[in-house]
């Protein structure tokens, strides 16, 4: 995973403020681990599941 | 210490309604607690004692012209300072909400003065409520230990008497981790059963307000004059809202309780603290409740589907303000906030599928075992040093003691939506409180505080907690 100040920035929307410099490493690694982390959520069968549009936690009775 | 502020809600309010004290007393107690544990806890950000006088007076004039309201008139609370209340200054924690004065005040706040309570002040939370600083306040069991978070003040104050009851937020457990870590009562409700609206989003699909108390019959008390429902919260929930009070004495004979000691028990909990929750699920068998084991892989997706909602969720809610007020956030919190808008999308809405497939789990687990809750610990651990309380939420792994091992037991309950209480039930190494939590079926609000009266009813620590918080300056 590789992020630099520029699309870090332009991701983030911060082109007019700036990511601090120090900032961008530590990204990097954390959305390194993000996507290691996320690898089990990648390898569930989520066929037929739909994204709930708005989340309730009433059940269907 | 003054009597009056040991008190539980229920007995000051009957004090109350005989008229053995004053509103204005009892408000005078609670503030001498504020002036004799504050200057070495910090368990405020603001302390409103003059509008609190002028509250506690009109509720004792009602009172005495035979207009009581209900249990909460004349009881002094506490508020998050997450929560806007109309002309006092609220800043979530913040250099980037420096004196941010809200023009309304937060439904959750409307219905506390709506019940007559008396507001004393606003409570310290970690910088809008994502985790990422060391609070400035401190743990009255062990000034090196981890007081707990967000909704670390309201804990606080609670604990040692400086406020009867107080309003937490709670997206990963921030109302139960201040709870579990203080011995005393947290809830969070239902998603959609407490009003949001006016206050500070975090996480809206994970964002949940709830109270902190002394003990359960109190936080049924403060749950029934804060729930209902709130057009001007877009999720908020029409269920009719029950007497939370009633049924409380009723017992947990006939229950079934579900474990699933594979999640709850995993690697990472600390020995004692599953030692004492497996005490509390015995005390409950011997009430009558049957203990029932239960397998429920999909836990294990919990924290992964709740930090990828969470996250881009944050960085939307602050995206304006991390532009503006780059500088003034603490830099845990700004990277954070910098870090969800990097989370793909397409991961986002996984993660909206996956809590979908993660909730029908839940939900059948509960229908298959025909459970009334389930048990857990409310925390793997009792707390942590200071110095290891800044969450590492993406770097942490398997057992490993920060913020971020915390999340786990807590962030079922926000994923799923259900309601979930923390009551205390002991001590770990003789001084750090553990708590015991109880994840009930959706707005099933009374069921787990029924459970929770009837561990409560049993144990003796609130007594304990009260004898070691309650006797001095702590």
């Amino acid at each position: 995973m590789r992020i630099d100040s520029s699309t870090a920035e332009s991701a983030i929307g911060l082109v007019d403020a700036g990511v601090p410099p120090g900032d961008v490493p530590v990204l990097a690694s954390m959305l390194r681990a993000h996507f290691a982390a996320f690898e089990a959520l990648e390898a569930l069968d989520l066929s037929g599941v739909e994204p709930a549009a708005r989340f309730e936690a009433a059940w269907d009775e | 210490m003054n009597e009056l502020a040991r008190m539980t809600i229920a007995a000051a309010s009957e004090g109350l309604e005989r008229r053995s004290f004053s509103a204005t007393e009892l408000l005078a107690a609670v503030l001498a607690r504020v002036e004799e544990t504050e200057p070495r806890l910090h368990a405020y950000a603001r302390v409103m004692a003059d509008a609190a006088g002028r509250e506690a007076a009109a509720a004792d004039r009602e009172i005495v012209a035979g207009r009581r309201r209900g249990p909460l008139h004349g009881i002094p609370v506490a508020v998050k300072d997450l929560c806007y209340t109309a002309g006092v200054v609220t800043e979530a924690g913040s250099r980037a909400l420096a004196g941010f004065v809200p023009a309304f005040d937060a439904t959750v706040v409307r219905r506390l003065r709506k019940a007559g309570a008396v507001i004393v002040g606003k409570t310290v939370t970690h910088e809008f409520a994502y985790g990422q600083n060391i609070p400035v306040t401190r743990n009255p069991w062990d000034d090196a230990m981890y007081p707990g978070g967000s909704s670390v003040g309201s804990g606080v104050a609670v604990a040692v008497g400086s406020a009867m009851g107080a309003i937490g937020t709670d997206t990963g457990g921030s109302v139960r981790v201040p709870a579990s870590i203080m011995g005393i009562v947290g809830l969070k409700p239902t998603y959609g059963r407490v009003s949001r609206h006016g206050v500070l989003p975090l996480s809206s699909s994970l964002d949940h307000v709830g109270p902190l108390t002394r003990t359960v019959e109190d936080c049924a008390i403060m749950l029934g004059a804060v729930a209902g429902h709130d057009p001007l919260d877009p999720v908020s929930s029409a269920t009719p809202v029950p007497d939370y009070r009633a049924g409380l004495e009723d017992g947990v004979a006939g229950m079934r309780l579900g474990v699933d000691r594979g999640y709850y028990y995993g690697p990472g909990v600390d020995p004692e603290v599953a030692a004492l929750v497996r005490d509390a699920e015995r005390v409950l068998a011997t009430a009558g409740a049957e203990i029932v084991p239960v397998a429920i892989p999909e836990l294990a997706h919990a924290t992964v589907i709740g930090m990828t909602l969470m996250q881009p969720e944050a960085s939307e809610a602050h995206r304006e303000r991390l532009r503006e007020r780059l500088a003034d956030y603490e830099d845990g919190t700004r990277l954070m906030l910098e870090f969800g808008h990097l989370i793909p999308a397409a991961h986002y809405v996984t993660a909206q599928r996956a809590r979908r497939w993660f909730q029908t789990a839940v939900r059948d687990a509960f229908r298959l075992e025909r459970l009334d809750a389930l048990l857990a610990p409310t925390l793997p651990i009792p707390t942590m040093s200071r110095e290891e309380s800044v969450g590492d939420f993406l770097g942490g792994t398997e057992g490993r003691i920060d913020l971020s091992g915390l999340i786990k037991h807590g962030i079922v309950a926000n994923v799923a939506g259900l309601p979930a209480l923390s009551v205390p039930c002991g001590l770990a190494a003789g001084r750090l409180p553990v708590g015991l939590q109880i994840l009930g079926r959706p707005f099933a609000e009374a069921t787990v505080l029924r459970i929770g009266r009837a561990y409560e009813a049993r144990t003796d620590w609130v007594a304990m907690r009260d004898a070691r918080l309650m006797g001095g300056a702590v």
